[in-house]
């Protein structure tokens, strides 16, 4: 009988495959792939930063979207025209389990920020490019293999069948694409990263929508294991687009301040690698998304408690900023609304700000009396939510206003996916996301996060 | 492990689309594009692919709105698998026969239509729950879909009301039986190719249950034909008619009649005159396949209670007995190969006038409540490697008889079947066949190895027919939240 000779890495597949079931992400096997590692620059010199960075909020208006800023957009898109829609890989296809077997470094802040580490040259940025062009298919076959393991009737559902079949495409799509070699071929990987990236901004909603349609098909745990697994590799994906990207625009944008003749601003530091804030201020993050929270709060329920922030050690940190946008504005919503509900809007919400032992901490306390015993294990469960069930998931919740205030949720706004897609986020880069709930009294939210000192992550 | 099905999908592949095979393996070293295509994308126009065509690794799903179709209507399905299966027992279906009348005719029929529906439900679900990709592989596919039809069919037919609206129903059901005659060997092809895709342990439950319901929802058919035809015949009898006259118009008996039929039930079945004909059957089988002369097959001796009947349906219990006897003979001769040449005959230990091979040993007994019939053999045993798996409908040291499913296109899993299945032709699926019919009716079926020596297999059936039919309802995936 002959064996097929295949790659030492692959146990008996159908093991692995419910294994990666269970496990939340296979992006930590930390196996030597055949990607190239990216060429280490020249740290010393200094680069020219006119133009950026601007601070963590107010990004340059024509830089992309960075993870799924919620405007809905639904991008026809005009290049996948080679394949028929709604296309999805034959069952003797072999490719996709070929590439969905190639094993993946994992994505850390050192690898996002050692890419952006000044002084960013063409070269090295080309180096980027070409391992995208390599790493991309992979990931997106992963995406494809983890539809398929999905039970028949509910990837039948027309809205994960769509996106079944829109990682497909894309996985075609990159498989297609040539080598990037010069400047051209740079350009034009970016114009694709950025098509393809907005066609995929705006997935959770349908994802949602599909979910709810199979709940009798599909129980909690296994939806929950499906999800985390869904979005964590989807947050992979993204950083690594939108990282390179937002470096793709920084370097363009450098390189036109000095043929202006421009001279070269002595900034050696350069807050803005990319996607990453080098210097996030966590208590300033708190207090915007605490003030936005605040006014969404008083604009729905017509009151709001007030809140105070508490840092003494005006902890700066490496960080996506948007990831800790979306964190905070999760756990304060819940601290917020849970007051109102309960009545005790007079007492304020206590956050406290901590740092130290390689990690930043942000402690949010609210007197809302806290979470009942009997919902406590599920509030973490996708599609659980304490606003009312709805029959029909078509109709807008009562209180989306207060939801529209995150950038990333706003379609989503009470179907339940707020808490348990902030815990993925903020347990990406290592950090934990806790709630301790003190019955009668009100809940302790913890959200613990990796620090990087921006010096030490100069030097890499 | 997996590599077997593995190569079984890729020959597969390239038995669809040569050219797809060959672009794959090219594919294997460079994943990119050849220069010349290159300049093309390039442009951010749209790429072909060089040279094999898109749709064999791309396959075009129906519209969007066809899916949702047929998401939405699962609706339907739900209703029916949230119903159970209305089981029955032997002793049931021959006492309903006894006193047949066109009431009770009438009464089965619907019963009939209404069950149909609801055991496929059950089973469609089963599909269902596969993981997507299985879904996707075309023989599971094309059972599914044949199911899905059949569902929809019974269950919009109209209720039954006259002697009539029977026969209409009985020419649908007999249509359906014959379509769906290829199910067994498309099932086998799909889970083959499954193999590396699904659990071992959830590919073996998946066939089991598909093929219990199976048995049970033609028993239920063929009986009910049979109950009908046997009815019809009765009638003409009754009425004087010869066979050949229609009576189109007779949509109901004169009152009072009845008929006293069983159907395909036998309320005294004897054990020993059914081992007998399989044997005889086996026999010439091999008789024909190896050229001996007539007799020189390993002899089959029965032995035991041999006067012992019991309420069966003979088809199921000749299936069982039948496959063992083939098993327990094809090894013998094995064994033993050396002495059908007849230029070693001076080698052969035998003294003349003893028979060929040593004989396989029949061995029956029957209790108050069971009947058991041990097959005994000296063919020398089972395979060690091979002994965990031989209960396994698909596994990769079987793959390579499940390969042979694709000679066929048609098989009802029975010992009268016709010339389209070569009778000696190993798909591995004997044993766990043999398992089916006999679990169906509460029995079991058992297999004890002595290595080097030879094989015991028993075969334990209820003997008053009062055991309930054996089918499982789908399996509960949402139950809890594990």
């Amino acid at each position: 009988m002959n064996i097929l000779l295949r790659p030492a890495h692959r146990c008996a597949p159908w093991k692995r495959l419910l294994g990666s079931l269970r496990k939340s992400s296979d992006d930590n096997n930390s196996d030597i792939n055949d990607i190239n590692d990216i060429i280490v620059g020249d740290n010393t010199s200094s680069i020219d930063t006119l133009g950026s960075p601007a601070p963590w909020k107010s990004m340059p208006s024509d830089a992309p979207p960075p993870l799924g800023q919620a405007h809905i957009r639904h991008c026809m898109d005009p290049c996948l025209a080679s394949l028929p829609p709604n296309s999805e890989p034959s069952f003797y296809a072999c490719h996709i389990d070929r590439y969905a077997a190639m094993a993946l470094q994992p994505i850390t802040l050192h690898r996002l920020l050692h890419t952006g580490t000044p002084p960013l040259t063409r070269e090295r940025l080309l180096a980027n490019a070409q391992y995208l062009h390599k790493e991309r298919p992979v990931r997106y076959a992963k995406h494809v293999k983890l539809f398929q393991q999905l039970p028949f009737i509910v990837n039948l559902n027309p809205n994960l069948h769509a996106l079944y079949t829109a990682y497909y495409a894309h996985f075609e799509e990159l498989r297609q694409q040539p080598e990037v070699r010069t400047e051209e071929d740079q350009n034009a990987f970016v114009a694709m990263l950025v098509r393809q990236s907005d066609a995929l901004c705006d997935i959770m909603p349908g994802v949602a929508r599909g979910f709810h349609e199979c709940r009798a098909y599909l129980g909690a745990a296994a939806r929950g294991r499906f999800l985390n697994e869904l979005i964590h590799k989807r947050i992979a994906l993204r950083l690594l687009t939108d990282q390179h990207i937002a470096l793709h625009r920084q370097l363009t944008a450098a390189q036109q301040q000095q043929e202006q003749g421009c001279g070269i601003a002595g900034a050696a530091d350069q807050r803005l690698q990319g996607i990453i804030d080098t210097r996030l201020s966590l208590a300033d993050a708190v207090r915007a998304s605490a003030q936005e929270v605040q006014a969404a709060c008083e604009l729905t329920y017509g009151d709001a408690p007030a809140f105070t922030v508490d840092d003494h050690t005006g902890a700066c940190f490496c960080y996506v900023a948007p990831h800790l946008d979306y964190v905070l504005t999760e756990m304060l919503k819940n601290a917020f609304h849970a007051s109102v509900q309960s009545g005790h809007v007079a007492h304020s919400v206590e956050i406290t700000v901590a740092q130290g032992a390689g990690r930043v901490a942000v402690r949010v306390r609210d007197s809302g009396g806290g979470i009942p015993r009997e919902i406590r294990k599920r509030v973490f469960d996708y599609a659980f939510t304490t606003a009312t069930d709805q029959a029909d998931v078509g109709a807008p919740p009562t209180d989306a206003a207060f939801g529209n205030i995150a950038r990333e949720q706003a379609p989503i706004a009470g179907l339940g996916f707020g808490l348990p897609m902030a815990r993925v986020y903020a347990e990406f880069f290592g950090g934990s996301l806790h709630i301790i709930s003190i019955e009668g009294r009100g809940c302790d939210v913890f959200l613990e996060l990796p620090s990087i000192e921006q010096s030490k992550a100069r030097k890499i | 492990m997996a590599g077997a099905s593995h190569m079984l999908r890729r020959r597969c592949a390239s038995s669809m689309a040569n050219n797809a095979a060959k672009y794959e393996s090219h594919k294997l070293k460079t994943p990119t594009t050849t220069a010349s295509a290159a300049a093309a994308a390039a442009l951010g126009g749209a790429a072909t692919i060089p040279g094999a065509p898109a749709h064999t690794r791309t396959v075009s799903v129906q519209s969007g709105r066809s899916l949702q179709q047929k998401f939405y209507e699962n609706r339907i399905l739900d209703r029916y698998t949230a119903q159970e299966p209305k089981k029955v027992t032997l002793r049931q279906l021959v006492l309903f026969g006894r006193q047949l009348t066109e009431a009770k005719l009438i009464a089965s029929a619907n019963y009939v239509r209404s069950e149909l529906p609801v055991r496929l439900a059950h089973r469609i679900s089963d599909f269902q729950y596969l993981p997507y990709i299985a879904g996707t592989n075309p023989h599971l596919k094309m059972v599914y879909d044949l199911y899905w039809r059949a569902f929809d069919e019974f269950r919009k037919f109209p209720a039954i009301k006259s002697l009539n609206d029977n026969r209409r129903f009985c020419d649908n059901v007999k249509t359906n039986l014959l379509e769906h005659s290829q199910v067994i060997p498309q099932l086998g092809m799909g889970v083959a190719e499954c193999a590396d895709l699904v659990s071992p342990e959830e590919i073996d439950r998946f066939m089991h249950q598909m093929l219990v319901s199976r048995i049970s929802r033609r028993t239920l058919s063929e009986q009910h034909i049979a109950l009908s035809e046997q009815f019809d015949q009765d009638l003409r009898a009754h009425l004087g008619l010869t066979a050949s006259e229609g009576f189109t118009e007779m949509s109901a008996a004169p009152p009072g009649f009845a008929s006293h039929r069983i159907g395909i039930v036998r309320a005294d079945c004897s054990v020993a005159q059914i081992i007998n004909d399989c044997a005889m059957h086996v026999a010439s089988i091999y008789e024909d396949a190896h050229q001996l002369p007539p007799g020189t097959a390993p002899q089959v001796i029965v032995e035991g209670h041999t006067n012992a009947t019991f309420m069966c349906i003979p088809a199921h219990f000749s299936y069982i007995v039948h496959e063992l006897l083939k098993n327990a003979t094809g090894h013998v001769i094995a064994r033993f190969a050396s002495r059908l040449e007849s230029d070693s005959a001076a080698e052969v230990a035998t003294k003349p006038g003893e028979p060929l091979f040593p004989a396989i040993r029949v061995t029956i007994c029957s209790s108050h409540s069971d009947i058991v019939v041990r097959v005994s053999d000296e063919g020398g045993g089972i395979n060690p490697e091979m002994l965990p798996y031989i209960w396994s409908f698909t596994h990769p040291l079987k793959a390579k008889c499940l390969h042979n499913f694709h000679s066929v296109h048609r098989m009802e899993a029975r010992v009268d079947e016709d010339d389209a299945v070569p009778p000696l032709m190993s798909f591995g699926f004997g044993l766990p066949m043999s398992n089916v019919y006999a679990k169906y009716w509460g029995g079991s079926v058992n297999v004890h190895s002595l290595p080097g020596y030879g094989v015991d297999a028993y075969v334990q059936l209820p003997r008053l027919g009062n055991v309930v039919e054996n089918i499982a309802n789908r399996r509960a995936h949402i139950a809890s939240d594990s």
